[in-house]
């Protein structure tokens, strides 16, 4: 190992294993999620936005919503990071590379926050 | 049965050395093998032919190379049942060549290395043997078997893309002795498996599996081993 990668981080077992909690826990709630947007019904069989905000005025689904968002943010970005470990060698390229998926981090992470309060 | 055998040379002290390939004629008998047809081209074709051999009967591990696209031992591939008219012979992959079939090994024994792979216990030894039971060598009875022929190693995609990466040989060798009830070496083992060119970047894609010519369990392994680290970990 060489010092400069002992620098980066020092290990790679946060990682490795979060991923898969964080799988896991995607799994469950991309089948909730899907569930309550798209098939379940309360207003007299029918999904209206008044259904939508009487949801999302509850603090619970609020709550959920944004762990959902960021929880989906540090899976992608996790994974797209070990690819680049992986197929990168090049410092300069793997820099931009990096610096490329914060930006798209902070960018998913602000929109979604901010839609998801404030719709509510 | 006539085979064409498609050897891949390199010499360095050739001026503007490059690797090509050269071919070979070989008259195959019921039970030769690929490292027996090395022989015959070496000893009475062209003596130039350079490989690594020793034992002749798969214990050594020296004669591992590319047979045909995948990883393996000379000595232990038979020529007739592969049914082919051309066998391709190449270096293993992903390891410097010093002379055509000949790779430079030193990359793969210092990533062993690392690993500590002997017993470590610093406990005063017993007055006879540190005992196991049959199920708790069971566990480590498989990677003992290990000849060290790289054909894992340099099968690992992991491997082509970081050639710092330990690699599925020295991991699994670290599982030997994680398992081996008479160790206490976790600790100092731990530097070389976690980290960014250790343990996770084996994204077990069973290459390793595949290649090994004494059908280990390799992957298997090192999840085994990915779990004892996280459990001690979290
Ligand atoms: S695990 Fe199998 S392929 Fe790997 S070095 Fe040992 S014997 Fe060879
Ligand atoms: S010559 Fe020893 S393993 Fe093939």
């Amino acid at each position: 190992m060489s010092d400069r990668d002992r620098g980066i981080r020092s290990g790679g077992a946060f990682s490795w294993f979060f991923q898969r909690i964080s799988g896991v826990f995607l799994l469950l709630a991309l089948l909730v999620h899907f569930w309550v947007l798209h098939f379940s019904a309360p207003d007299h069989g029918e999904i209206t936005f008044g259904s939508v905000m009487e949801r999302l005025n509850n603090p619970l689904w609020r709550a959920f919503d944004i762990l959902f968002v960021v929880t989906a943010v540090y899976h992608a970005m996790n994974g797209a990071l070990l690819i680049v470990q992986d197929y990168i060698r090049a410092t300069g390229l793997r820099m931009i590379v990096v610096a490329g998926l914060w930006i798209g981090a902070l960018y998913f992470l602000i929109v979604g926050s901010m839609t998801i309060l404030g719709l509510a | 049965m006539q085979v064409t055998f498609k050897i891949s040379r390199f010499d360095p002290q050739q001026e503007e050395a490059k690797q090509h390939y050269k071919s070979y004629t070989v008259q195959t008998s019921p039970g030769m093998t690929v490292l027996d047809a090395l022989n015959e081209i070496k000893w009475h074709q062209d003596g130039t032919l350079s490989y690594r051999k020793s034992c002749r009967s798969g214990i050594c591990g020296s004669c591992a190379m590319k047979i045909n696209g995948i990883n393996g031992l000379a000595c232990e591939t038979q020529i007739e049942p592969m049914k082919k008219k051309t066998i391709v012979l190449d270096p293993l992959p992903s390891f410097e060549v010093i002379k055509d079939l000949a790779v430079n090994m030193d990359p793969f024994f210092e990533h062993l290395a690392a690993v500590k792979p002997y017993l470590i216990n610093e406990e005063p030894p017993p007055d006879r043997e540190r005992l196991q039971s049959p199920e708790e060598f069971k566990r480590i009875s498989d990677p003992i078997a290990c000849i060290l022929c790289m054909s894992c190693t340099s099968s690992c995609p992991s491997f082509w893309t970081d050639p710092e990466y330990i690699g599925p040989a020295a991991l699994y060798k670290a599982y030997r002795y994680e398992f081996d009830t008479r160790d206490k070496g976790s600790e100092e083992r731990l530097e070389a498996l976690d980290n960014r060119h250790g343990l996770w970047r084996c994204h077990t894609i069973f290459n390793c599996m595949d290649a090994c010519p004494k059908n280990l369990k390799i992957t298997h392994g090192i999840s085994l081993l990915k779990r004892k680290v996280i459990a001690e970990k979290y």
